[in-house]
């Protein structure tokens, strides 16, 4: 099980709604393995490595084995636990709006690049303005970076204008 | 008229009473040297007043008395028509200067008034032609200064035009572009443009995600 500074967050866990739905699977996922652990020790002589790991999500199973921990063994499982609990409420978040819906395979490229070149754990969150047009509108904690085709379009704007003046004056 | 024919009535009416005074005092002067030898004389002259009285009639009969009167009229007729005729001459002379004089008087005041007049006209057409320059001086001035005023008005209200229809077209293309683009940009299409964005702020994010 690695540490928390390198715990890593796979491409299809995107925002903290995806995070705290892990959680909630994890705490599922622990209360079926500890009800198996429970009716086990019922049984005499049935050992604890024959706990069944039940059925999980595909997010759930990439993180847990992106990170190596051994999801039966009590102790990893908690830490496990905690560290995304920790990543939800600490982890910087970055709220991206899009002009339209944006599809998965995209912002899981999206999120690849971000945990890649700015910050591992980084959660994003998605929201949907059409006027907009096209690209991105961008919130860290504490700035705006508009990316959207609307501002580069209004940044633009003399080159419409100077186009026009070039017509007029022709 | 009237005033000739009476001056020529005076001067015979005086004419005769000349001649009469002057015929009395002749027969005065003879009757004043008898007296010297008066005894003598009065006889002489009682014996011719006698004749005389006697011969009064003889002398001055009628017949006489009527040629006197008949040359006193001639002589009366003819110095009246000598003074008429001095004094028609003397009038025409007097007619002719004052014909003259008051052709020079005239000509030289109508000359003066002439000159006068044409001078004032002169004057007048300077002042008028003067007024008409500085007016028309004044309208080309007027004119000029009304010229560019709306030729920089128009020039003001040509740019503010343009300067709206160029903002407004720059709107107008900008709506267009939103409306024709609108949802037709999916992710996957501006994934490498958002990327290349952030890629060039890379570094204020990351500054930003570390505070």
């Amino acid at each position: 099980m690695m540490n928390e500074s390198e715990f890593r967050l796979p491409s299809t866990l995107i925002g903290k709604a995806h995070l705290a739905q892990l959680i909630r699977e994890l705490e599922g996922v622990e209360n079926d393995l500890e009800a198996q652990k429970a009716a086990n020790l019922g049984k005499a002589g049935t050992a604890a490595v024959d706990l069944h790991v039940p059925t999980m999500s595909k997010a759930l199973a990439e993180c847990i084995e992106l990170n190596q921990t051994d999801i039966v063994d009590a102790q990893q499982r908690m830490k496990f636990k905690k560290t995304l609990n920790t990543i939800k409420n600490k982890a910087p978040v970055m709220h991206f709006t899009f002009a339209s819906d944006p599809d998965g395979e995209s912002l899981q490229k999206l999120v690849d690049w971000v945990r890649q070149e700015i910050h591992p754990r980084a959660l994003i969150s998605v929201g949907l303005q059409p006027s907009l047009v096209g690209g991105v509108y961008l919130r860290t904690p504490n700035h705006v970076h508009d990316f959207s085709l609307r501002a580069l379009l209004h940044n633009k704007r003399d080159i419409i204008v100077q186009e026009l003046e070039a017509l007029h004056e022709r | 008229m009237s005033s000739i024919w009476l001056v020529s009535v005076l001067v015979g009416v005086f004419a005769v009473f000349s001649i009469i005074g002057w015929l009395l005092y002749e027969l005065h002067k003879v009757n004043a040297g008898g007296n010297k030898t008066k005894k003598s004389v009065d006889e002489l002259n009682k014996a011719y007043t006698q004749v005389a009285e006697e011969d009064v009639h003889h002398l001055f009969n009628s017949q006489f008395r009527e040629e006197l009167r008949n040359r006193g009229r001639l002589r009366f007729e003819s110095i009246i028509n000598e003074n008429a005729m001095f004094l028609k001459q003397d009038l025409d002379l007097t007619i002719s200067q004052l014909n003259e004089h008051l052709k020079k008087e005239i000509s030289s005041h109508l000359e003066s008034e002439f000159a006068d007049y044409a001078k004032a006209m002169n004057d007048a057409q300077e002042l008028a032609l003067g007024s008409l320059r500085k007016t028309a001086a004044e309208v080309e001035q007027q004119r000029a200064a009304l010229s560019q005023a709306l030729k920089s008005e128009v020039d003001e209200r040509e740019a503010a035009i343009l300067r709206v229809y160029e903002d407004n077209m720059a709107q107008i293309i900008e709506h267009y572009v939103q409306g024709a683009l609108g949802q037709q940009f999916d992710l996957h299409s501006q994934l490498p443009f958002i990327l290349e964005q952030m890629e060039a702020n890379k570094e204020d994010i990351i500054k930003d995600m570390r505070l």
